[in-house]
C-alpha cells in the first residue's frame, strides 16, 4: 500500500486518482480492421468497468478480442467507436507515452541493448526523474521481484521466468495507474508458471495498483482474479467473480469455456419462469434454478464433480471409457437415451467401487447442481 | 500503431532518395529518344539514336563488344554458379572441418577485396606468367569475384532447407545422389537461379577488372562506352545505356519473381 | 554470415565428398585472387622498369615515395611527403562524407519502406532495388550528363531564374562527392532495410508504454537495436567508395584525384611505375583489410553477448 504513493505522477496525462471506485470503463467499444469485403469484427460493443485496486482478468479463446482490448487501453490501437475512460478521463486523444498506464508485454520486449536495471529504470528516466531518485525505486522494484543479483546483466543472460520478472519491474516501477499484463506467463514451464500466479497476485496486493490480466488460461484467471471477463468472438460473455463464473455460468459459451462441464439438452415440462422443471434424457425429472424465458427446451449444464456414480444410482447407465488423472478419474458413460456424460470421481477410495468399461450403473445429482443456460 | 511507426519527414527522404536514385536515369532515357544530335537541344521524339546504335557507324564495334560482354557472362556465370553449389554444399552439408573457416574467407576474398586492387593484382598476375591477356584473362577474372555473389543466395537457401529432407529420402532407400538430385536440388533451385541472376548481372556490369585485363582491341559493353564517353557524352551512349537500363530492370524482375516462387514452395 | 552454421551431424551429408566440393573454390580463388595479390605484395617491393614492367631485384623505392620526401635529386633529408598521403586522405574523408550522407538518407528511407504494409513494401523495395543492379558504368555517366555545365540541371535553374550563368558542379570535389553519395545509397538502404524489417516493434511499444516520445525511442531503442544493418550498410558505402575510380575520374577530372585514379594512372596511364602502383594498392588494401577486422572483431563480440 505504501508503494502506491511513494511517486507523485499527477503529471502524466492530468490523471489524478480520486474517490471513484472505477478505475477504467469501456463504452460501447466497436473495433474492426479492414473495410468492405475484408472487414473483420474484432470487438463488438463491449462495454465494462474495472474497479479501483482490483485484479481482473480478460479470458477468452485466441481470436476473441481480449488482446485487442487491451491494446486499445495501452493506446497501441484506436477504437473504431466507442469511449475508453481511466478514472473518468477520457483517453482516445492520449498517445500510448503519455498514458499513466503500463503494459507487460507477452514476450517481455525486454531491451536488448540495456542490463536489467537500465531496463526497469526506462520509465523513470524518460519522464525525467533524478538519477538517485530512479537508482532508489529500481532497487526497491529488484527487491520485489526478486533481481538484486541479476542488475547488471543483459536481458539474453537471463532465464524466461527472470525475464518475466524484468518486464514486470519494468512496468511497475513507474507506478502507474493501470497495470495491463498481456499473457505474461504464457512461455514460462508450469511450475514456475503456478510459483509466478501467487506472486503477481502478492504483488498486487502489495502495490495496490489495478492489474489488468489476460490470458486463455482459466486456472490463471481462477486462482488470481478478483473480477473476471469472459470474452469470446469479439462479445463480452460474462462478468463476475472467479465463483460467479464458474458456478452460474450464463450460457452455454462460458459453462463450456470455463472448466469441465456436461451440456445436456433438457425439456421444459413446466415449472415457473424462474424455477422451471426439466426433464432429463428422457428420464427424471426436476424443479431447478435459471431462466427459462417460456422456451420449450433447454440447454442445461451440470459439473462432473456434481455427479455421483453408484450402482443404485437414480438414472440407469453404461460406462464407455475411463480416463486416470492422478488426483481422479473421469468416467463417461451413456445414459439411456444415448447422452454421454463424464463424471469425476476422486481417487484413493477402496478398488471396490471402481466401475470397469462396460459395466452398468447409474448416475445422481442434485438439482442445485443444475444451470439451466441462456441459448 | 501506426503513429508509433511513423517519423514526420521520413516520407520526405524516401521520395528524395528515390529522386536522386533515378532522376538521372530517367534524363538519359529521355534524351536517348532526341531527334537532334546536341545533347543540349531536344529537337523531337526519335528512334535515330538506336538506330543508330544497330546499323550506324560505330555499330560493328558496339555489336562485337555486346557480344563479349554476353559471351563472358553466360560463362562467367555459369561457372561460378557451379563452383559455388559445390562450395555451399561442402561448407552446409559437410559437417566441421579443418580450414572450414579459411575457405569461408577464400569464398569472401573477392567481396573483400576493393575492386581496383584485384585488377591491378590480376593484371601483374597474368603479366608475369606471360598469359596472353584476351577474352580468356577477362572470364577467367570474371569467374573469380562472381563466385561470392553466386555463393550468397545459394548458402541462404541451403541454409533455409532443413537437412530432415534429405534423411527423409535416404530413409526411403533413395542414394546419396538420389537424395541430392531428387530432393535437395530441386529445393536448391530458387536460389541456385537468383545466384546464377547476380552473377550474372555482375560480370556484365564490371568495368574496372575488365578495363586492367582485358587484351588489346578487346572491348566489352561497359570499356567500349568508357572509351567513347571519354570522348564526349554522344546520343547514341544515351540509346546504350537506355537499353543496358532495359536489361538490368528485366533482371531485376526476374530475380524478384524466382525468390517470391521459392517462397511460396518452401 | 551464411555458412557459419554450427555443424552437426545433421548437416554433414556430403561430409565425405567435401574436399572436391571445395577443390574448385580453392584451386580458382587461391591461383587467381590470393596469388595475384601476394605477388603484387612482391611486386611492391621491386624495381621500377623504364615502361610498365619491373626488374627483379629488391627496392623499398616505392614505398620511399609514397611516404618521404627527399627533395628534386634525391639528396635531401627526407620529410614527410604529403602528395600521396594527401590523395589517401582526400579518399578517406569523401568516402566518409558519402557514408554519412548514405546514412542520413537511406535510414529514414529503410525504415519508411520496412513500415509500409506488406503489399505495397515489396514495391518500394522494389523501385530502391533496381538502381542497385544497374551498370555503375552507366549510372555514373548519367550522372555526368545531368550535372555538366549545360546539362539538365543547369538549363532548369537558368530557365527558373535562380540562376543567370551556370554553376560549375561537373570536375569539382562536389560532383564526386555527389557520385559517390547516389552511387552507394543503395547498398546503405539495403541492409538497413533487413534489420529494421527484423526488428520487433513491441520494443517500441514497450518505450512508448513507458514514456518514451517516438524521437526519444528512435534514439535510444531503434537505433542501437539495428545497429548491426547500420555498420553493414556503411561499411558496404565507405568501402567501395575508398576505392572508387569512375566518380573521380568521370567526375573529378584531373584535379580530384582519389586511390582509384592513381593505381589506375600507375598501370594504364602516364606514370607507368608498376611497383609504385602496387605500392599504393596494397596500402588502400591494408586500409580496407583493417577497417574489415574491425568490423569482423566487434561482430563476433556483438555474437559472444
Amino acid at each position: 500500500m505504501q508503494l502506491r504513493h511513494r511517486l507523485s505522477n499527477t503529471d502524466r496525462g492530468g490523471i489524478t486518482v480520486t474517490s471513484s471506485t472505477k478505475a477504467v470503463e469501456i463504452v460501447g467499444v466497436h473495433k474492426h480492421f479492414g473495410a468492405g469485403a475484408h472487414k473483420a469484427v474484432a470487438l463488438d460493443n463491449i462495454n465494462l468497468d474495472v474497479r479501483d485496486n482490483e485484479f481482473f482478468t480478460l479470458l477468452g479463446p485466441s481470436g476473441c478480442g481480449k488482446t485487442t482490448l487491451l491494446r486499445i487501453i495501452a493506446g497501441f490501437e484506436s477504437v473504431s467507436d466507442g469511449d475508453v475512460l481511466l478514472y473518468g478521463k477520457r483517453l482516445a486523444e492520449l498517445a500510448p507515452n503519455k498514458r499513466p498506464i503500463n503494459t507487460v508485454f507477452q514476450n517481455y520486449a525486454l531491451f536488448p541493448h540495456f542490463s536489467v536495471a537500465e531496463n526497469v529504470g526506462f520509465g523513470l528516466r524518460m519522464l525525467g526523474k533524478s538519477k538517485s531518485e530512479i537508482d532508489d525505486r529500481v532497487k526497491e522494484m529488484l527487491r520485489l521481484t526478486q533481481l538484486q543479483a541479476m542488475a547488471e546483466r543483459k536481458p539474453s543472460q537471463l532465464s524466461g521466468g527472470q525475464q518475466q520478472r524484468v518486464a514486470l519491474a519494468r512496468a511497475l516501477a513507474p507506478a502507474p495507474k493501470l497495470l495491463l499484463l498481456d499473457e505474461p506467463l504464457s512461455a514460462l514451464d508450469l511450475k514456475l508458471r503456478h510459483q509466478m500466479r501467487i506472486e503477481l497476485k502478492q504483488i498486487q496486493q502489495e502495490t495496490g495498483i489495478t492489474f489488468v490480466f489476460v490470458t486463455h488460461d482459466q486456472d490463471e484467471a481462477l486462482s488470481m482474479s478478483d473480477r473476471i471477463a469472459v470474452m469470446s468472438a469479439g462479445k463480452l460473455q460474462q462478468v463476475g467473480t472467479a465463483e460467479e463464473i464458474y458456478e452460474a455460468p450464463r450460457n452455454r459459451f462460458v459453462a463450456d469455456f470455463i472448466g469441465e462441464t456436461n451440456l445436456i439438452d433438457a425439456d421444459i415440462v413446466g415449472g415457473t419462469e424462474t424455477h422451471p422443471r426439466v426433464r432429463i434424457a428422457g428420464g427424471i425429472e426436476m424443479d431447478v434454478a435459471g431462466v427459462a424465458g417460456g422456451a420449450r427446451s433447454a440447454c442445461i449444464s451440470i459439473r462432473p464433480e456434481r455427479i455421483t456414480l453408484s450402482h443404485d444410482g437414480r438414472l440407469p447407465c453404461v460406462v464407455d471409457k475411463l480416463v486416470y488423472l492422478g488426483t481422479d478419474t473421469h468416467y463417461h458413460v451413456r445414459l439411456g437415451d444415448g447422452t454421454p456424460m463424464i463424471v469425476r470421481r476422486q481417487n484413493g477410495g477402496s478398488d471396490a467401487t471402481a466401475f470397469r468399461p462396460g459395466d452398468t450403473a447409474g448416475v445422481t445429482f442434485d438439482p442445485a447442481a443444475i444451470k439451466v443456460l441462456a441459448s | 500503431m501506426s503513429r508509433l511507426r511513423n517519423y514526420p519527414g521520413f516520407l520526405g527522404m524516401t521520395i528524395f532518395c528515390l529522386v536522386l536514385l533515378y532522376a538521372p536515369l530517367i534524363i538519359v532515357m529521355i534524351y536517348s529518344f532526341n531527334e537532334s544530335a546536341s545533347i543540349t537541344r531536344w529537337g523531337g521524339f526519335s528512334l535515330v539514336w538506336y538506330e543508330d546504335v544497330f546499323f550506324g557507324a560505330e555499330s560493328a564495334k558496339f555489336k562485337s563488344a555486346a557480344w563479349n560482354s554476353l559471351v563472358i557472362a553466360v560463362c562467367a556465370a555459369t561457372s561460378a554458379t557451379v563452383i559455388a553449389t559445390l562450395a555451399a554444399l561442402a561448407m552446409l552439408r559437410g559437417g566441421s572441418f579443418r580450414g572450414k573457416s579459411a575457405s569461408f574467407a577464400l569464398i569472401n576474398l573477392p567481396l573483400m577485396v576493393p575492386e581496383i586492387v584485384t585488377a591491378v593484382a590480376t593484371l601483374i598476375f597474368f603479366s608475369t606468367i606471360g598469359f596472353q591477356r584476351g577474352l580468356l584473362t577477362i572470364l577467367l577474372a570474371h569467374i573469380v569475384f562472381c563466385i561470392p555473389f553466386a555463393y550468397l543466395p545459394i548458402a541462404a537457401r541451403l541454409q533455409g532447407i532443413e537437412a530432415h529432407f534429405e534423411q527423409a529420402a535416404m530413409d526411403l532407400y533413395a542414394s546419396r545422389w538420389q537424395a541430392f538430385r531428387l530432393v535437395l536440388m530441386p529445393l536448391m533451385m530458387p536460389g541456385i537461379i537468383a545466384g546464377f541472376l547476380l552473377a550474372f548481372i555482375i560480370s556484365l556490369d564490371d568495368f574496372i577488372i575488365t578495363n586492367f585485363v582485358k587484351g588489346a582491341g578487346i572491348e566489352t559493353l561497359p570499356t567500349a562506352i568508357f572509351g567513347a564517353v571519354k570522348q564526349g557524352i554522344k546520343p547514341n551512349i544515351m540509346a546504350i545505356s537506355t537499353l543496358m537500363l532495359l536489361v538490368s530492370v528485366v533482371f531485376v524482375t526476374a530475380s524478384y519473381f524466382v525468390s517470391k516462387l521459392g517462397n511460396q514452395n518452401r | 554470415m551464411a555458412g557459419q552454421l554450427p555443424s552437426n551431424d545433421d548437416s554433414a551429408a556430403f561430409a565425405p565428398a567435401r574436399v572436391w566440393l571445395m577443390l574448385p573454390t580453392w584451386a580458382l580463388i587461391g591461383f587467381f585472387l590470393l596469388l595475384p595479390v601476394l605477388l603484387m605484395l612482391v611486386y611492391s617491393f621491386l624495381t621500377k622498369e623504364f615502361r610498365g614492367g619491373v626488374i627483379w631485384e629488391f627496392s623499398l623505392e616505392s614505398y620511399d615515395r609514397f611516404f618521404l620526401d627527399r627533395g628534386l635529386f634525391g639528396d635531401e633529408p627526407p620529410k614527410i611527403e604529403w602528395t600521396y598521403i594527401g590523395i589517401f586522405w582526400r579518399s578517406a574523408w569523401q568516402a566518409g562524407l558519402a557514408t554519412l550522407l548514405c546514412l542520413l538518407v537511406g535510414f529514414p528511407t529503410a525504415w519508411f519502406i520496412a513500415t509500409r504494409p506488406p503489399q505495397t513494401r515489396s514495391i518500394w523495395l522494389f523501385l530502391v532495388t533496381i538502381p542497385y543492379w544497374v551498370n555503375l558504368l552507366i549510372r555514373t555517366v548519367s550522372m555526368k550528363f545531368l550535372i555538366r555545365d549545360n546539362g539538365p540541371v543547369n538549363e532548369l535553374l537558368m530557365a527558373l531564374g535562380v540562376l543567370d550563368a551556370p554553376f560549375t558542379m561537373i570536375n569539382t570535389n562536389f560532383a564526386v562527392q555527389l557520385g559517390l553519395f547516389y552511387s552507394y545509397l543503395p547498398f546503405m538502404v539495403l541492409p538497413i532495410y533487413a534489420a529494421v524489417e527484423r526488428y520487433n516493434f513491441a520494443l517500441t511499444e514497450a518505450a512508448a508504454d513507458l514514456y518514451a516520445t517516438r524521437w526519444v525511442t528512435l534514439w535510444l531503442i531503434v537505433i542501437p537495436v539495428v545497429r548491426p544493418g547500420i555498420i553493414a550498410g556503411s561499411i558496404l558505402v565507405f568501402v567501395p567508395s575508398l576505392g572508387a575510380f569512375l566518380a573521380p575520374d568521370l567526375l573529378g577530372g584531373a584535379k580530384n584525384w582519389m586511390i582509384g585514379s592513381l593505381i589506375e594512372d600507375q598501370f594504364k596511364g602516364a606514370a607507368g611505375n608498376w611497383p609504385f602502383g602496387a605500392a599504393v594498392a596494397m596500402v588502400l588494401l591494408s586500409v580496407v583489410l583493417v577497417v574489415l577486422f574491425i568490423y569482423a572483431r566487434s561482430q563476433t563480440r556483438a555474437g559472444a553477448r
